[in-house]
């Protein structure tokens, strides 16, 4: 139970270092005085103490050498299969998504408002699931996995190819 | 562009032709980005490639960089967002394979990093199920909480810097961390308190 002292908020960037100087002293001579907010620390330095030390993921010994020979070749990580039995489709997906891009984007500020990212990459993977209609309707389960992966290839894809998704991207805006 | 940010002159030599940059810079953010990206995705193998798509989308992205933030600020969000966009696609995958008769959809549930299955004396087997409980709870935070937390907590970025890797100001910021800090400690009394792991 949190008494009326600091806010939690406090209690927590206090534990975190967070805090300026003076808004610091002041909680901690509140927490040296207070039984039930010294527990309440307790309780939330732990939990924090308990994330930092979760076990980490080491990359494996090759790791950036396979990053830089993929990145010199300019190579996409994955490619889609469906890509692969159906080009056009995905060829015809790209071309209609840099269409709609050119038509709506001398509009889109005036009247949409500028789309987001996250937007523009919605509106490519929905016209390359229109292309797909036919396989998502009966396709095989490969197949359907295809299509998720050549929705991939679109979020890869150069801006000049995509049109719809830049390299850059919300990722990075 | 920060005065006390090196990485970001890496990027920037890197951005006027010097490939040597880049792969200081991946030798650099290698272990931060698969560490962060293996708590989205749950195994290491996942994790490097959710990792080489980053470093991909930092190569692809060089003309256009601008150093206006920390350079760790802008690889870490690289990296949740590539990670969450790997989570979505695993979703989708599972989600069709549940469908198709004679198709397994996974166990759903990646093992830790450490190898539980080897033998170990008890107090490591405790650190394993520890780490498996507290990685459960984290995942079931709201996905902003656990970003923040993540990003504060497990990689060490300061409060600034949690918030401009998510775009977030700071006051937000500051409320997801306490969010996040009181609901992990709340799930995790139970398991501290009777040492039984939560259903």
């Amino acid at each position: 139970m949190h008494c009326d002292g600091p806010p939690i908020e406090d209690l927590v960037a206090w534990l975190d270092g967070e805090l300026p100087a003076a808004d610091a002293a002041r909680v901690a001579a509140h927490v040296d005085a207070c039984a039930a907010c010294r527990r309440e620390a307790d309780g939330l330095r732990r939990s924090g103490e308990l994330v930092a030390a979760l076990p980490r993921a080491t990359p494996s010994a090759d790791f950036a050498a396979r990053v830089l020979a993929s990145s010199r070749a300019g190579a996409a990580p994955r490619r889609g299969r469906l890509l692969r039995l159906v080009p056009a489709a995905a060829a015809a997906a790209a071309v209609a998504a840099v269409l709609l891009w050119r038509a709506v984007g001398p509009q889109r500020d005036a009247e949409l408002g500028v789309l987001t990212a996250s937007e523009e990459r919605d509106i490519a993977a929905d016209l390359y699931l229109l292309t797909n209609l036919d396989a998502l309707e009966s396709g095989s389960a490969d197949e359907l996995i295809g299509i998720v992966d050549d929705l991939d290839v679109l979020e890869a894809a150069e801006p000049e190819v995509a049109g719809l998704y830049a390299a850059t991207s919300g990722d990075v805006r | 562009m920060p005065d006390d940010d090196p990485d970001a002159d890496l990027m920037l030599r890197f951005r006027a032709g010097d490939e040597d940059a880049f792969a200081e810079l991946v030798r650099r953010f290698q272990g931060r980005v698969v560490s962060l990206a293996a708590r989205y995705v749950g195994s290491a193998a996942d994790a490097e490639d959710v990792a080489q798509e980053v470093f991909l989308r930092i190569h692809r992205a060089r003309s256009t960089y601008e150093p206006t933030a920390r350079l760790t600020t802008w690889v870490h969000r690289i990296t949740v967002n590539t990670s969450l966009n790997a989570l979505r696609r695993r979703r989708v995958r599972r989600n069709v394979s549940a469908e198709m008769p004679g198709r397994d959809a996974g166990s759903g549930e990646p093992p830790e990093f450490a190898d539980a299955d080897a033998a170990r004396p008890d107090e490591e087997s405790l650190k394993v199920e520890l780490a498996q409980v507290l990685r459960r709870i984290v995942d079931a935070l709201p996905e902003r909480q656990r970003t923040a937390l993540l990003l504060n907590k497990y990689q060490g970025l300061s409060y600034e810097d949690t918030a401009a890797a998510m775009e977030l100001s700071l006051p937000a910021v500051k409320s997801l961390l306490t969010r996040a800090r009181v609901n992990v400690r709340d799930a995790l009394l139970p398991y501290l308190e009777s040492g039984t792991p939560p259903a």
